[in-house]
């Protein structure tokens, strides 16, 4: 046996033989015993070796006993348990998609009966009838695919649209629905039954897939934002810095996210991009000099959501360097209701913290908007100060700092509270942005 | 199991269940791909059963290749190839004590006497491969190696495991 046959058998055995080549070779395998020797023992051993690399652990009791009763769901001819299925997917689906059925149903009986004349008979057979699917739990939601990469031969499992054929996740639950109509429709629209099942199967099918995207997506965010932040810690000496994101009280349970990575690449890579106009720098104000109210909104470009810029022919040449103590900074911005936001970067070094906030709601005169830090060596937040009410339904950006006695913001939080003649000293009211 | 009898599906589960399970974690890393891979596996084995060629495969080595192509299969619609492939990279292989899974061949033995035999470069080569589906130029890229090389570890890697099968069988 050849070189170029052992090449060729590792070829068709990892798929990625060429279609006609494939289905040469496997009549080769067909005619002829010897090859069809030298390709048993080329699979066998590389399948023994692949074992060996993978090193498989033993499957536990409860996975065993899980795998194979959905293997056997998947393939029996009965109405049986469904498949695993994906734990992700909304549990309302389902009754939802029962409830879509029965609608219609029951609008394909109206039509054919004022289609028919009134005088027809109906059969009484039809009438109280369970009528199951055709050919309910014999055949898969989707038609098998024909296998294009090749002869039928045991080895044609390509990776390649083929494998699609295979029956998705819930298909089994879809077989073994059976369908209780007394309508006279009932029979007659078992195929639209069917061809809407396959779509709610087709929409699930892409569900997953989108599903699985997004796991992707959020990975590859990840990883950017890691190489983007050791990047700048180490390429352009910024320091260390960290940067966090807010949001609204229900998007933060969710752990939804509007996404850091633009924000870290404007800031975290180019240094001098934050405007600080000198004239709203406010040098007398207290702890964060929050209560100004000599504080200056300049013109400037409206941030986006995603991706904020700032405009400032003054611009600090780095963000975090200026070491103003209190000062405020702003800028314009056309508020969106219902959009309100925040990131945060906070300088290790110097214990200096960068608020920035888009689209601030209203706050009447009777309310404050308090800022909130917990620092990673405590459990409590303790205030930072007040968010300037000329902030109060529109966008700005503050510095403050923090002593040196404490440590770096872990969470960040922005509440709504009353205006009382004692300050709060500890978060009560309800939660506008949290981070992150 | 050609004839649609499930006693065998029972059998075939039990022999090789956690062998496709290993290959497929070692492909994939979500748990639950894992799960639906080795699942679509037998479901496929179950379907396609009257297409087994004994004379060109044991069993297992069928189930095997079946399992890894629907892992790649998915892998590469999920686009988190490069993902993996820079994970296995970092991989260690301080993990290889295992317990023994239940399969019809001994382990032991063919990792003493077989990948012994394998240089490094071979072993590299046939492990990108067959977990990775990485085509032969981006083994050669990833291993700094002409694509003539790869070729060259792919065919004598295999050609080492071949012998070794040969001379117990």
């Amino acid at each position: 046996m050849n070189d170029d046959f052992t090449s060729d058998a590792l070829q068709f055995l990892l798929g990625e033989m060429e279609p006609a080549r494939r289905a040469a070779f496997a009549d080769q395998l067909a005619r002829d015993p010897v090859a069809a020797a030298a390709f048993k023992t080329c699979a066998d051993s590389y399948a023994r070796f692949a074992v060996d690399v993978a090193s498989p652990p033993p499957l536990s009791e409860g996975e065993r006993r899980a795998s194979l009763a959905a293997i056997l769901a998947s393939t029996s001819v009965h109405p049986a348990a469904a498949r695993v299925p994906v734990s992700r997917f909304p549990q309302w689906l389902w009754p939802a998609a029962a409830a879509i059925l029965l609608l219609i149903t029951i609008v394909q009986g109206i039509f054919l009966s004022r289609a028919k004349p009134p005088e027809a008979p109906v059969p009484e057979t039809n009438l109280a009838t369970t009528s199951p699917l055709p050919d309910a739990g014999v055949h898969p939601a989707h038609p098998p695919l024909p296998v294009t990469r090749g002869a039928a031969t045991h080895h044609s499992a390509a990776p390649s649209a083929a494998t699609e054929s295979l029956s998705t996740p819930g298909s089994a639950v879809l077989r073994g629905v059976a369908v209780v109509d007394n309508t006279p429709a009932a029979l007659g629209s078992s195929d639209h039954i069917s061809n809407d099942l396959t779509r709610l199967d087709n929409l699930r099918h892409e569900y997953v897939l989108l599903q699985r995207a997004r796991e992707a997506l959020n990975t590859e965010y990840n990883l950017a934002l890691e190489q983007l932040t050791r990047r700048a810690l180490t390429e352009q000496g910024v320091g260390r810095l960290a940067a966090m994101e807010l949001v609204d009280a229900d998007s933060y349970a969710r752990g939804d996210r509007r996404g850091l990575i633009n924000l870290a690449r404007g800031l975290l890579t180019e240094q001098g991009i934050v405007a600080v106009e000198p004239s709203t720098v406010q040098t007398s104000l207290e702890t964060l000099g929050v209560r100004s109210s000599s504080i200056n909104i300049s013109p400037g470009d409206v941030p986006s959501q995603t991706t904020p810029s700032f405009s400032s022919s003054n611009a600090s040449s780095d963000v975090l360097s200026s070491g103003a103590r209190g000062e405020v900074v702003s800028f314009n911005s056309t508020t969106q209701p219902g959009n309100t936001y925040a990131w945060s970067v906070f300088d290790e070094k110097q214990n200096q913290g960068y608020l920035n906030l888009y689209n601030l709601p209203q706050v009447s005169a009777a309310h404050s908007l308090q800022v909130w830090v917990k620092p990673v060596d405590s459990a409590e937040f303790r205030t930072v100060g007040e968010v300037p009410a000329q902030f109060y339904g529109k966008s700005g950006s503050i510095h403050y700092q923090l002593p040196s006695t404490v440590a770096t913001p872990a969470e960040i939080m922005i509440t709504l509270e009353p205006r009382t003649a004692t300050p709060v000293n500890k978060p009560t009211g309800p939660v506008l942005l949290r981070g992150p | 199991m050609a004839a649609g009898d499930m006693q065998p599906m029972h059998a075939l589960h039990d022999a090789f269940a956690p062998l496709l399970f290993g290959i497929a974690r070692r492909i994939l890393m979500d748990s639950e791909d894992v799960r639906e891979v080795v699942q679509d596996a037998f479901l496929k084995a179950w379907r396609q059963a009257s297409s087994y060629h004994p004379e060109r495969g044991e069993v297992y080595s069928w189930m095997i290749f079946i399992t890894r192509n629907q892992a790649i299969d998915r892998l590469r619609r999920s686009h988190r190839r490069h993902v993996l492939f820079t994970a296995f990279q970092k991989e260690q292989d301080d993990n290889r004590a295992a317990a023994a899974p239940d399969h019809n061949f001994d382990r032991r033995e063919f990792l003493d006497h077989t990948l012994a035999r394998l240089t490094a470069s071979q072993r590299r080569a046939l492990e990108l491969a067959f977990f990775t589906g990485c085509s032969q130029a981006e083994i050669a890229a990833a291993m700094s190696t002409p694509v003539g090389n790869v070729k060259n570890h792919l065919r004598r890697g295999l050609l080492k495991l071949r012998q070794f099968v040969a001379r117990h069988e």
